[in-house]
């Protein structure tokens, strides 16, 4: 194992990442079954249907390779990896926010999930600019 | 300890689904405060058992604060019993919450479930902190 000056990871962005993770799993499948029960139960457009449903399959899209490039950048101490993921963390909030705000019909349930996902990436954005800062100070390989 | 890389996940996964199920309650209370009072109620019978309902809700965000807090904080994040039995107590709750929205229950319902699903765990949880931060063990 590295000696503690040689090892700028941080720990609770790891911890952070892995954890959102797990956390956007779930909260696909729950959208999924959250869509499919909306459009059983309220008048939904179509037009309006295909926009959601495409956001959200490209939001996993987004979130997959943010925590991917997030986990791997952190571990390996690469600073372009770290700073591709936390660029992604704009859009991926952005999108949170549509879902919390600005969706077709956005039930209680979805606004509470998607302002949970809004603090995690408040967290990973602080944690991430500290990380890279530390990135930065020292060279790294 | 191979059984950390499922009992982590999953121990969070059920904080979060029990909060989540305890803020929609927080959200929307009135079919619930409603389901506890008589049919011909007065508007102060009403304040009382909605005050009652939201202590009860405060509590619980408030012993799920507790826990987060220790588990974030790395104190009962690597300890599987704890895992465990916060894991199985929230998750079941959530699913008694679950029934709580859907059949409309009452407030007295609601303290059963305070009681096992939220009172427990943090109990074990606060006896973590005071032995590890308190008493400078690193487990129990």
């Amino acid at each position: 194992m590295a000696p503690r000056s040689r090892q700028l990871s941080s720990a609770p962005l790891q911890i952070l990442l892995f954890l959102n993770g797990w956390y956007c799993a779930t909260y696909f499948l729950l959208e999924a079954f959250i869509f499919v029960y909306k459009v059983l139960l309220l008048p939904y457009p179509s037009a309006n249907l295909a926009l959601d449903v495409l956001l959200l399959f490209l939001y996993l899209g987004v979130e997959a390779t943010r925590i991917f490039f997030g986990s791997k950048g952190n571990l390996c101490q690469r600073k372009v990896l770290l700073s591709i993921s936390l660029a992604l963390t704009l859009p991926a909030a952005t999108m949170a926010a549509y879902y919390l705000l600005l969706q077709t019909y956005a039930l209680r349930l979805e606004a509470i999930l998607s302002a949970i996902l809004l603090v995690f990436y408040a967290a990973e954005l602080l944690l991430g600019i500290l990380t890279l800062v530390s990135f930065s100070s020292r060279d790294s390989y | 300890m191979a059984s950390l890389g499922v009992l982590v996940p999953a121990r969070f996964l059920a904080l979060t689904a029990h909060l989540v199920a305890v803020l929609t309650i927080l959200w929307a209370r009135e079919p619930h405060v409603l389901a506890s009072l008589p049919l011909e109620f007065a508007p102060e019978e009403y304040a009382r058992a909605d005050t009652e309902l939201l202590v009860a809700l405060g509590t619980t965000v408030a012993l799920l604060a507790l826990e987060l807090g220790g588990f974030f904080a790395g104190v009962s994040m690597f300890h599987p019993p704890q895992a465990l039995l916060s894991a199985t107590a929230h998750g079941g709750a959530t699913l008694a919450l679950g029934f709580f929205l859907f059949e409309r229950w009452g407030c007295g319902a609601y303290w059963g479930v305070l009681g096992a699903g939220s009172v427990l765990p943090a109990a074990t949880e606060l006896l973590l902190l005071v032995v590890v931060l308190g008493c400078k063990r690193k487990r129990l």
